[in-house]
């Protein structure tokens, strides 16, 4: 492995062990977010009506509405720790690749929205009655759509708090840039967890290989972007 | 208030002859504005007047003179606008121009296809029954709306010229990223909104109607190009003059 590389991988380990450090330091935000969707979670039913909650299209819709909070939550401080500590400007002024930080950022953002999905979707099967049947299928698929869900949201958040970085009203911002381009995966997401669940018969029209063509192509696309563009997104 | 950080020292001297070019430059956009005005307005009178009544749609179909030229033209210039941005990361000594021209570029871009969501709406009310339907080209579409508007709102809330510059170049390149996604999205999910009107080697529409179509396309290309001459003077003379201004605060 030549210097390049190696630099480029000890990069990538060094921001991801920073990153869960900083997790773990401040667990309190990690349980706030966890908090907060459990109230999503018993929030919908009253939104919907309790009875409402017996149709699978709606208990997925709410799983992965849930979701989208929780992303927009964890996405939006991908780089907030560094950059509150100022160790951000540091690695910018080192010679530590640009793109290395970016994809470190990006697998840890993905492991932590997994690590929060978890307990959301034990808490998801009590409170809306998820049939018992078919609930291990259920779980046994939701880990791969779950995992490239993450791993593209992952990318295409990295990719823009970078660019709204440098911006004023940056909360504001972000889910205005984010949302629309992440519309995708969400649908992709829904509708391959209708599709598996046995206690729903899904009338659709497109084929589930169309929807994992699009769960894989974004975080292969944002990647991809992130890496041509790693000095313009992150300069000092 | 943007507070923009690019002094010309040149600015202020060069201003007398740079002014008189610039009035004359904005005489002739404004006569090619008004003449693909009259020209526009002339197709759409065509389209009104000049060709027969559809025999399923009945005059409803009409609108589609609109509709389509206004969709492609959204297409067109949020490629242009991407087109300016990929070549501002490999001009940066052309930046300030580039960006003018990709900002004034995404600005039609988010027009045109806040046009095109209206007029699909005005013809999706009469026949499908409903203004709105989350069909693939509409959805994407919307998304594609949504993007540009975000582009705005990113320009607009950062202050550093420079680091405007490169996240609205980024964010140009995303939206146009939609594109394609919008246009194939007829082919590639089964969609309520009909397929493409004009393909290679395929007639699926009557001789008269596809004239009428593409008078109307290259009559509203052409007001756009004239308003897009317009509008970058404009941004021009717009961030001259913030430069200016912040030339003699700080003198």
């Amino acid at each position: 492995m030549n210097l390049g590389a190696r630099r480029w991988w000890h990069t990538f380990f060094f921001v991801t062990q920073f990153s869960l450090r900083g997790v773990l330091l401040r667990k309190a935000s990690w349980f706030g977010v966890l908090s907060f969707a459990a109230c999503l979670l018993i929030l919908f039913p009253f939104a919907f009506g309790t009875e409402l909650l017996a149709q699978g299209e709606v208990r997925h819709g709410a799983f992965w509405a849930i979701q989208e909070f929780v992303v927009a939550l964890v996405v939006g401080r991908v780089f907030q720790a560094e950059q509150e500590n100022g160790a951000l400007e540091a690695l910018l002024a080192s010679r530590a690749p640009r793109s290395a930080l970016l994809f470190a950022k990006t697998a840890f953002t993905a492991v932590q929205l997994l690590s929060l999905q978890i307990p959301l979707v034990l808490l998801w099967a009590v409170f809306y009655n998820v049939p018992t049947e078919g609930l291990m299928q259920n779980v046994r698929f939701l880990l791969p759509v779950c995992l490239l869900f993450n791993f593209g949201t992952s990318a295409l958040g990295a990719l823009l708090s970078c660019v709204v970085a440098r911006s004023q009203a940056r909360e504001i911002l972000l889910p205005i840039l984010f949302f629309p381009l992440q519309m995708a995966p969400l649908l992709a997401a829904v509708t391959l967890m209708l599709r598996n669940d046995p206690a729903y018969e899904y009338v659709g029209g497109f084929a589930d290989g169309s929807w994992w063509t699009v769960l894989a192509a974004y975080p292969v696309v944002f990647l991809a972007v992130g890496f041509l563009l790693d000095d313009v997104l992150l300069q000092e | 208030m943007t507070q923009p950080t690019d002094l010309s020292s040149k600015s202020k001297s060069a201003l007398p002859s740079a002014s008189e070019s610039a009035l004359r430059s904005t005489r002739g956009s404004d006569t090619a504005l008004l003449v693909t005005a009259v020209l526009t307005l002339a197709a759409w009178g065509y389209g009104l007047f000049g060709v027969g009544t559809d025999r399923d749609q009945g005059d409803v179909y009409r609108i589609l003179f609109v509709h389509v030229p206004v969709a492609w033209c959204a297409f067109v210039w949020v490629i242009a606008g991407a087109v300016f941005a990929v070549r501002l990361f490999f001009s940066p000594a052309r930046a300030q121009g580039l960006d003018r021209s990709s900002q004034a570029c995404v600005e039609l871009g988010t027009l045109f296809a806040a046009l095109a969501l209206l007029t699909g709406s005005i013809w999706g009310r009469p026949t499908w029954g409903r203004w709105w339907d989350w069909d693939p080209r509409l959805t994407s579409t919307l998304v594609m709306f949504l993007v540009t508007c975000g582009y705005h709102i990113l320009r607009s809330f950062t202050p550093d010229v420079r680091a405007r510059r490169t996240v609205a170049a980024v964010v140009a390149l995303l939206g146009a990223l939609n594109v394609p996604i919008v246009y194939f999205s007829v082919n590639l999910w089964r969609s309520l909104h009909q397929p493409q009107s004009i393909v290679a080697n395929q007639s699926n529409m009557s001789g008269d109607i596809k004239l009428a179509l593409w008078v109307n396309v290259f009559a509203l290309l052409a007001l756009s190009i004239a308003l897009y001459r317009v509008r970058r003077q404009s941004i021009a003379a717009k961030e001259t003059l913030e430069m200016l201004r912040a030339e003699q605060g700080l003198a």
